[in-house]
C-alpha cells in the first residue's frame, strides 16, 4: 500500500498544478475544488484496486477524468452559463492589459489584494498572470467575450493599484 | 503567452483549492465530494419525507390505504399476476410484450430455448437440479428506462442449496432461501452450530443477471426476494417449522429424510416472478471507467443499442467468495441506449490512406517472466513507414456523448517483423477532428485481427459542453494518426532512464512515466462525413 501512496504522491504533484488550471477554467473555486479531489480519488481507487500499471499515462487520464468530471458537473446544473454574461464591454477596457508585467504582479501585498476581488476576477487574474494564458484563451475556454475578460482584469487592476498607492501613502 | 508567476500559481494551489487538504482526503479514503451543493440542502427535507413514507408502510392497513390510491401495487406486481388474474389497465396493457415480438426492447429475451442449461457443477445435486430444471418467460414490460421480465421457475432451479454437515459428512438439503434468512436472523450470522453435530451455511443466491460478452456483470436480480406460489409457500411453512426446534439434533437419517421430502414436494411446484432492470442505473453506476458515458460506447454498438446475455444463475459461497454452480441462459437483452439521444452514423469519406516514405522509432514494451518475477522491457526498433495502410471502417456520433465505436484498420508491410507490427500498434494513437476541433480518445482498443492486421476503436467523449447539444450534429470527423516512442522512463523517485535504438531496458522497481514526443502521420489521416 505504502508503494500506491509513494506513487499516487508522486503523479498527484507533478499534475495538480496543470488539474488546477483546468478546473479554475471551467468552474468557480469551491466547486474546482470537488471536482479535483474527485478526480484524484478516483485516481487513487483505481491504481489501489488494479495497481501502478492500469494506467499508462496517468496525466492523459486525470485529464479526462477531470474533463468528464467537469462536464458532468455542468450537465447537472441545468446548463447555466459559467459567467455572467453582464455587459462587461461597455467598461473602458485597459489597453495595456497584457503588459502588466510578471514582477507587478508577483507580491505578496497583491496576492493578499487578490482575495478581496470577485471569485471570477481572482479566477481570471490567476490564469492570466499566473498561468500565463492569454485573454482569449480564456475567453474562449469560459465561453464569454474577450472584453469581459479584458475589463475585469482592467478593474481588477485599477483597484490593486489604487489600494497599493493609498498603502504607500499611509 | 504571457509569462508564468511561480508566486500566483502557488496561491491558486495551496490556497484557493488547498493541495494539502485534498492529497490527505483522497489518501485517506473519505467519499467524493458532490459538486452540488443544492443537492445536500434538501436531505433533511428528503430525510424527513423517507422517516413519513417508512412510517406509513411499516403498517400494514396504512400502507394499503396508500397503495389502494394506485391502481396497481407496482408495474412488477401487475405483471407477475398473471393475465387472467388481472384488471386490465390499458396503459400497462400496452406497454406489455412478448417474448419475440417484434421491434420491442428485450425483444431477443426468451429467444434462447434449447439446452438452457450452459453449465451445472459436477455434484450430484447440481445435476439432479439440471435434470429438472425448467424456465419459462411469459412477458416483458418496458416502462421507459425500466424492464420487467416475468419468469416462472420450474423444478429445483431457483431453491438455494444448504450444506447441513452431519458428523462430518456432508448432506445438502434444498431449502428454500427466504426461509433460510429467517433462521439466521435470530444468529445474525451466516452459519449456525446445531448442538455442535451439524451445522448450516449461507445458502446459495439465485438470481437473474445481466451480463457482456467479456464477462462484464452490468446488474443481477436477487430472486430471493421475489415471491413464491402459495402452494409452496404453504409447504416451505411446514418444512421450516420442522427446522425450528430449539434443540436440533439432525443425525444424518433424519437429514437425508428431510432432504428427500422437501425435494418430493417441490419438484412438481413452480416459482414465479418478476426481475427487473433499469437502463438509468447503467448510466449511473460506475463500470470501472472515467464516465458512465464511457462504459457505453465502449459497449453499445454504432446505433447505440446495448445487448447483454440475460442468464439465470445459481451459486454456492466457497473459501473464495461465490462460485457458479447451475447457469442457464434466458436470450439477449436489448437497451436503447440512444432512446433520449440522437445518434448519426458517420459514413467513410476518403479512400484509404498509405504511408509513403519516412523512417520511425518504434517502441515494443513486454513483461516478461525471468527468475521467478515479471519484468517489464521496453525495446526501441527503426522502422520504414511506408506501406502502412490506414482504412476507416465505421464510427457515429451521439448527441450528448460525442463520437463513438470510430473503427480504423491498420495493415502493414510484408517485410515487417512481428515484433515491428505489434510495436507499432503499441505506439499508435489517433486524434479526432471533429468539425475543427481536436480531440483525443478517451476510450481506445486494439485488436490483433490478422498476421499483420490490428484494428482500432476508440470513443471520443471528451467533446466540450459547448458541443453537446450541437443541433446540426458533426459533419465531418477527421482522423489523424499519431506515433509516440518511448524516450525515456521517468522513476518516480526523479531518475530518468534513456532508451537508446535497438536497445532493450527494463523497468527498476516501483512506479514510472514513458516519455517521449509525438509525431504526426497526416499521410495517413482518413476522413468521415455525416451519412
Amino acid at each position: 500500500m505504502k508503494e500506491i501512496t509513494d506513487y499516487f504522491n508522486t503523479v498527484y504533484d507533478a499534475t495538480f498544478r496543470e488539474l488546477t488550471r483546468l478546473s479554475l477554467l471551467k468552474a468557480p473555486e469551491d466547486d474546482a475544488r470537488d471536482l479535483l479531489q474527485n478526480a484524484y480519488a478516483k485516481f487513487f481507487d483505481l491504481i489501489r484496486r488494479r495497481g501502478k500499471d492500469a494506467v499508462r499515462d496517468p496525466k492523459a487520464y486525470l485529464t479526462t477524468v477531470l474533463k468528464h468530471e467537469i462536464a458532468h458537473f455542468h450537465r447537472s446544473r441545468a446548463r447555466i452559463s459559467l459567467i455572467p454574461l453582464e455587459a462587461a464591454e461597455n467598461e473602458p477596457a485597459d489597453e495595456n492589459v497584457e503588459e502588466l508585467g510578471v514582477s507587478d504582479a508577483a507580491s505578496e501585498e497583491i496576492i493578499s489584494l487578490l482575495k478581496t476581488e470577485p471569485e471570477l476576477t481572482r479566477r481570471i487574474f490567476i490564469l492570466c498572470y499566473g498561468y500565463g494564458m492569454k485573454l482569449g484563451e480564456i475567453a474562449e475556454e469560459m465561453g464569454v467575450t474577450e472584453a469581459a475578460v479584458r475589463s475585469r482584469l482592467a478593474r481588477a487592476r485599477k483597484r490593486i493599484r489604487e489600494q497599493i498607492k493609498e498603502e504607500n501613502e499611509k | 503567452m504571457n509569462e508564468k508567476n511561480e508566486q500566483l500559481m502557488e496561491y491558486a494551489e495551496n490556497e484557493l483549492m488547498n493541495k494539502e487538504g485534498i492529497r490527505k482526503k483522497v489518501l485517506t479514503g473519505l467519499p467524493r465530494r458532490s459538486a452540488f451543493k443544492w443537492q445536500k440542502a434538501l436531505l433533511p427535507i428528503a430525510a424527513c419525507f423517507a422517516a413519513a413514507v417508512i412510517t406509513v408502510f411499516a403498517i400494514p392497513k396504512a400502507r394499503a390505504e396508500v397503495l389502494s390510491w394506485f391502481k396497481t401495487n407496482s408495474l412488477d406486481e401487475y405483471l407477475r399476476r398473471g393475465e387472467g388474474r388481472r384488471t386490465p389497465i390499458e396503459s400497462l396493457d400496452e406497454m406489455i410484450v412478448k417474448p419475440g415480438d417484434k421491434d420491442a426492447w428485450g425483444n431477443e429475451i426468451g429467444s434462447v430455448t434449447d439446452n438452457r442449461v450452459t453449465f451445472a457443477a459436477d455434484e450430484p445435486v447440481w445435476q439432479e437440479i439440471k435434470d429438472d430444471f425448467s424456465i419459462e418467460l411469459g412477458e416483458t414490460l418496458v416502462d421507459g428506462e425500466k424492464m420487467y421480465l416475468a419468469l416462472r421457475l420450474g423444478g429445483l432451479a431457483a431453491l438455494p442449496e444448504l450444506d447441513a454437515a452431519t458428523g462430518g459428512n456432508a448432506t445438502r438439503i434444498p431449502v428454500p432461501q427466504d426461509q433460510v434468512a429467517k433462521l439466521f436472523e435470530d444468529g445474525k450470522t451466516p452459519e449456525i452450530f446445531l448442538n455442535g453435530s451439524a451445522r448450516l451455511w449461507e445458502p446459495a443466491k439465485s438470481g437473474v443477471w445481466l451480463v457482456l460478452d467479456d464477462g462484464t456483470e452490468l446488474e443481477f436480480y436477487d430472486l430471493g426476494s421475489i415471491m413464491y406460489d402459495p402452494a409452496i409457500e404453504e409447504h416451505l411453512r411446514l418444512i421450516a417449522s420442522e427446522f425450528r426446534h430449539d434443540d436440533w439434533m439432525i443425525d444424518e437419517e433424519e437429514c437425508a429424510e428431510i432432504s428427500r421430502r422437501n425435494k418430493a414436494a417441490l419438484k412438481g411446484c413452480a416459482l414465479v416472478g418478476t426481475v427487473k432492470f433499469d437502463l438509468a442505473s447503467l448510466r449511473l453506476v460506475d463500470y470501472g471507467f472515467a464516465d458512465p458515458m464511457e462504459f457505453l460506447s465502449r459497449y453499445a454498438d454504432e446505433n447505440g443499442i446495448l445487448r447483454a446475455k440475460a442468464v439465470y444463475r445459481s451459486r454456492s459461497l466457497a473459501a473464495n467468495g461465490y462460485i457458479t454452480k447451475l447457469e442457464a441462459e434466458l436470450g439477449t437483452a436489448c437497451f436503447d441506449v440512444a432512446a433520449f439521444q440522437r445518434i448519426e452514423k458517420l459514413g467513410v469519406k476518403a479512400e484509404p490512406a498509405e504511408l509513403s516514405s519516412g523512417t520511425a522509432i518504434l517502441s515494443y514494451a513486454e513483461w516478461v517472466e525471468a527468475n521467478g518475477r515479471r519484468n517489464y522491457n521496453v525495446t526501441n526498433l527503426e522502422a520504414e513507414l511506408s506501406g502502412v495502410r490506414f482504412e476507416a471502417l465505421d464510427g457515429a456520433y451521439m448527441n450528448g456523448i460525442g463520437l463513438m465505436n470510430v473503427r480504423v484498420r491498420v495493415t502493414f508491410p510484408d517485410a515487417w517483423s512481428p515484433e515491428q507490427c505489434a510495436a507499432f500498434s503499441q505506439c499508435v494513437g489517433f486524434y479526432a477532428e471533429a468539425d475543427g476541433p481536436r480531440f483525443e480518445p478517451s476510450y481506445f482498443e486494439r485488436e490483433k485481427i490478422g498476421e499483420r492486421e490490428y484494428l482500432f476503436t476508440f470513443a471520443c467523449i471528451n467533446f466540450p459542453y459547448s458541443m453537446y447539444d450541437r443541433a446540426e450534429g458533426i459533419d465531418k470527423v477527421r482522423i489523424v494518426p499519431v506515433l509516440r516512442h518511448v524516450e525515456t522512463m521517468c522513476l518516480s523517485n526523479g531518475e530518468k532512464r534513456a532508451v537508446p535504438l535497438n536497445k532493450t531496458v527494463a523497468k527498476p522497481d516501483g512506479g514510472w512515466f514513458e516519455d517521449g514526443e509525438k509525431t504526426e502521420l497526416t499521410d495517413g489521416a482518413l476522413t468521415f462525413v455525416k451519412k
